[in-house]
């Protein structure tokens, strides 16, 4: 083709691209309100009275290696960048998959892999084609491995020191699964650990949103756990334990996790008393050196360093943090009471029996101020379009190229995920007289905060929190999703249902698979009480329309509807729509009686959290299963539509076929633009470790003595498993590192 | 270290530590702590709204009691111990005076490891057996000491005192090597004819403590000794429950 012919062409493109551009462009996150948290720390009873404390102790806990049951922090696995950039020893063999496959490690692209490998560019990425730009080039190799985190030994729980060793005692014993000849090998996890920073504004977190946004005080699982609760002193001579239900608290939900995870930080059968009893007398961060200009203990004067004399630990207790940052209630029961015990030894006491509480709500308290809101796209002026004109010529050529290829319609708003729900919504209302975005550049909250043009509303964003959306999947027609979350063809959906799994009790981690529930009037089936406030106004796609006309794929008047909110104690949901016409569902008799129909679809296998790209250059390897380890890589899967499909997969995926990025003439210089425009999302506060994102010392174990062919035994904790080597991250304080945190690519040999 | 400050207020620790390290076959890293909580109830004034100065149909008693299982719990390994030797206290009249008593417990390791927690439960109850009311007030003050000695010790002393209703209640506590001193204020109240009311005061005593073989200096041995001799001097004036009539108020 003459190049006349390929300008002209690419011309054309571009602009059947602008004519489809629409929705929310990327935004600063200065000024976006931290999604509330009623009863937290407001009301006449608040269950943190002192939020400063509260945070120390938070971050204490995140980054203390004393948690885990072998010397594993919340921060072994989210060190960089909130993420994890660890080469050696992070490969799970696909554990979440239903196919036989999962449990067996795959050679990779440099031809080794399993346990204990070091993971090369050559490994990446996972599924490879001849040309990555086209799927049927041909496929050079795939793998259903993930390129994880690796995390404990485990082991079966017995006790542990009170004062001294790290390690829990725990009848430890080579992995089946992780092993090199039989020597065993810390666990891996199955999914790529995501980033702590910004996670605040998620609605849900874990890449398939079983953290759930409403923390009960004792696990994940929200409302849906009926064993769940904390325990609350009446008064002196009663405690009893209640519900707790906190909103917007995912993060403290996530945090609960792995604690108790075989695979991530826990020896099995450790319950969050045990842990409690294990740190409660113990220095916070006993093993591990603070740095004397730490960003949250040196102003509330809890380190012990010297600028001369970098020392270990606070000069205080775990258990005095909790009584100075929580309400007593919650702590200060004087008698044993009904908190059960371990056999044979002291019974628990209150403070350990609502150990969770305190952990979760601390670590969410903490990782709240983890928001990176200082990067380029943040500080910039923006035109009259909402263009951030300071950026670079190639990040401005990025942003456009972004929004152009609808990347912008799932990476939404200022977080740029439209998985932060309340955060977006926050933005959108209207009449709040709110602004947000730098002095220079303020932007009014309402339906313009997000895109000009009411811009918000083309990626289902609007002003009320709105679990569920319906939007277009590239084979499967019309279909009901879980609102911030997508199939965008990473993997088979085989190899990881993501959201398309079950909690533990049996009931779908899907809000949707609830919500086809709500719409057939089975309160039962409807676990988390935000479902049963959907808004199908809302929906990106019609669910029902008020016409008498029919319709292959959206519910009408004919098949029988009726208005939304409009069963006996609700409130019609008809305000604010953007059509009054699309205000309805289907009756409980027309859903259940469509159930398998097209009106009725849904999505939720291999669906996952959207993420959000702040700081992405620094958080590889991408995707949930971290197979690709450059943006380039990730850009190059958008473009040839992704990897797999399957009626769950998003259309959103392939409408973004990046017009020319595979032209070998414009293509180079368009995949450059939009990278660089990626790496405007960075904060250098993040890059260089300034606070908040400063950090005590820490130790992290980082594979194993040898190689994954072989490997040597007599690990101190047991004979049967590997000796360890170790990554060492030096404090930091508040000014930060001279050196910047290396992206994973980078350190990645050829 | 703080507690080295203050001799007196070790003098229950050395006391504990001093068989751990003096009684072991060999040299030990030893740990020990001692709490302990002395409470004085003070009726401040008592008047007969119907008969001043008659005070015949009102029954003023003071009580201590420590509490038993699950409120009682002791965990030891190794060697080692705990002393928790608190006999009940009353109930004895107070008629318009003072009650006070002390609740102590103390413990020692010199290889292995204790975990004790000791409830101890005081009251002081007022009876209105008459068909006069009466107008009271009461203070509870609270000497609450918390000592601990080794690298790997706890110790923590945790006050809760309430009425009958709770509708008056507090809480204090103090922790590793603090002495704390308090008071509830005055807890006023009308007793008509046939009511009961009191103020009670449930203290908990924790201690923890974790030690291993570890050979110490002989120098160490001789200060430890010492210190113990001097201790067991200082032992002699133990605490007993007392009464102390005040004047009327």
């Amino acid at each position: 083709m003459k190049l006349c012919g390929k300008f002209l062409l690419g011309s054309c493109l571009l602009w059947v691209q602008a004519a489809l551009a629409h929705g929310p462009v990327p935004t600063s996150l200065i000024g976006v309100p931290v999604p509330p948290v009623p009863g937290l720390l407001d009301g006449p009873d608040p269950i943190v009275v002192d939020r400063d404390k509260a945070i120390a102790l938070g971050k204490a806990l995140f980054w203390d290696i004393n948690v885990g049951s072998d010397g594993m922090a919340c921060a072994s696995c989210h060190f960089s960048a909130g993420a994890d950039s660890r080469l050696k020893n992070p490969m799970n063999p696909g554990q979440k998959s239903l196919n036989p496959g999962g449990q067996t490690f795959d050679a990779l692209g440099s031809g080794q892999g399993g346990p204990n490998h070091t993971v090369r560019l050559a490994d990446f990425p996972l599924h490879e084609y001849a040309n990555p730009f086209l799927r049927s080039s041909g496929l050079l190799r795939t793998s259903d491995d993930v390129v994880s985190s690796s995390g404990t030994f485990s082991g079966r729980f017995t006790g542990a020191s009170r004062f001294g060793t790290s390690a829990d005692e725990c009848a430890r014993s080579a992995d089946p699964v992780f092993h090199v000849n039989g020597v065993g090998t810390r666990r891996v996890e199955p999914r790529n650990t995501p980033t702590v920073i910004n996670a605040v504004f998620n609605h849900r977190n874990f890449w398939d949103g079983r953290a759930n946004n409403v923390f009960n005080g004792s696990s994940i699982w929200g409302d849906r756990d009926p064993n769940a609760g904390v325990w609350v002193k009446v008064n002196a001579r009663t405690a009893v334990k209640q519900r707790l239900h906190l909103e917007n608290s995912s993060l403290a939900s996530q945090a609960v996790g792995p604690g108790l995870s075989d695979s991530e930080m826990s020896c099995r059968q450790r319950s969050w008393p045990d842990i409690g009893r294990k740190l409660l007398l113990r220095q916070p961060l006993q093993y591990q050196k603070v740095h004397d200009e730490d960003s949250v203990f040196a102003p509330l004067g809890l380190t012990v360093s010297t600028p001369a004399n970098l020392r270990p630990g606070l000069n205080t207790t775990y258990k005095t943090l909790i009584a100075q940052a929580f309400n007593p209630k919650y702590w200060s029961y004087t008698r044993i009471g009904p908190f059960g015990g371990p056999a044979g030894q002291t019974p628990y006491d209150q403070m350990e029996a609502n150990f969770a509480l305190f952990f979760g709500l601390a670590i969410q308290l903490y990782e709240s101020t983890l928001v990176s809101d200082q990067a380029p796209i943040d500080l910039s002026r923006r035109d009259e379009e909402m263009r951030p004109i300071d950026l670079s010529t190639s990040a401005l050529n990025g942003f456009d190229s972004f929004v152009l290829n609808h990347c912008n319609l799932c990476h939404a708003g200022p977080t740029l995920t439209a998985a932060a729900i309340q955060g977006n919504a926050a933005l959108v209302a209207p009449g709040t007289g709110q602004f947000y975005g730098p002095p220079h550049s303020r932007i009014a909250f309402g339906p313009d905060a997000l895109g000009l043009y009411a811009g918000a509303r083309a990626a289902g964003i609007s002003p009320y929190v709105n679990v569920v959306t319906r939007d277009r999947a590239k084979t499967g027609g019309l279909r009901l999703m879980d609102f911030g979350f997508a199939n965008t063809g990473v993997g088979d959906p085989n190899a990881d249902p993501g959201l398309g799994g079950t909690d533990d009790f049996g009931n779908p981690l899907s809000f949707t698979s609830q919500y086809l529930q709500y719409l057939q009037n089975n309160p039962a089936g409807v676990r988390d009480g935000v479902v049963a406030t959907v808004r199908s106004c809302q929906f990106i796609a019609p669910l029902a329309v008020n016409t008498t006309s029919t319709n292959s794929s959206t519910f009408t008047v004919p098949d029988g509807i009726v208005q939304d909110g409009g069963r006996p104690g609700e409130v019609l949901r008809d305000e604010n729509c953007p059509s009054a016409a699309h205000a309805y569902i289907p009756t409980p008799e027309t859903a259940a009686a469509n159930l398998s129909g097209q009106k009725m679809a849904h999505s939720d296998q291999g669906v996952f959290k959207i993420p959000s790209l702040r700081n992405v250059e620094l958080t590889g390897p991408y995707m949930h299963n971290g197979g690709m380890a450059t943006l380039e890589q990730v850009v190059e899967f958008y473009a040839r539509g992704g990897n797999f499909d399957s009626i769950h997969k998003h259309n959103g995926t392939t409408i973004a076929t990046l017009a020319g990025f595979d032209d070998p003439e414009f293509g180079p210089a368009m995949i450059a633009d939009l990278v660089e425009f990626m790496k405007s999302l960075t904060d250098e506060r993040v890059r260089y470790q300034k606070g908040p994102f400063d950090h005590p010392e820490i130790v992290i174990p980082h594979g194993h003595e040898g190689d994954e062919f072989g490997v040597n035994a007599d690990n101190p904790l047991e004979a049967s498993l590997a000796r360890e080597e170790y990554l060492i991250l030096p404090a930091v304080g508040a000014n930060g590192s001279a050196t910047p945190i290396p992206r994973f690519d980078e350190r990645l040999a050829p | 270290m703080n507690a080295l400050k203050n001799c007196r207020h070790l003098m229950p620790v050395l006391l504990a530590l001093a068989p751990a390290v003096l009684w072991i076959p060999s040299a030990q890293a030893a740990a020990a702590f001692a709490g302990s909580a002395a409470l004085t109830f003070t009726v401040n004034r008592i008047v007969n709204l119907d008969n001043p100065g008659d005070l015949t149909a009102l029954t003023v008693t003071g009580s201590f009691e420590q509490a038993s299982p699950p409120d009682y719990s002791v965990t030891l390994t190794g060697d080692g111990s705990v002393s928790d030797d608190n006999p009940v206290a009353g109930p004895v009249s107070v008629g318009s005076g003072v009650f006070n008593h002390t609740f102590a417990v103390s413990g020692s390791v010199g290889n292995g490891s204790v975990n004790s927690s000791h409830l101890g439960l005081f009251g002081l109850s007022f009876e209105n057996t008459g068909s006069d009311g009466y107008a009271i007030g009461v203070t509870l003050d609270y000497l609450l000491d918390a000592a601990i000695l080794g690298q790997y010790a706890a110790g923590a002393v945790d006050l809760d005192f309430y009425n009958e209703g709770f509708s008056f209640i507090g809480f204090d506590h103090a922790s590793a090597n603090d002495q704390h001193t308090g008071s509830s204020g005055e807890f006023s109240f009308v007793l008509n004819p046939g009511e009961f009311e009191a103020l009670y005061a449930d203290v908990r005593i924790t201690g923890n403590l974790e030690a291993s073989a570890v050979p110490l200096p002989a120098g160490l041995w001789l200060l430890l000794a010492g210190l113990s001799a001097v201790a067991v001097v200082g032992r002699r004036n133990g605490s007993r429950p007392e009464t102390h009539p005040v004047p009327n108020a």
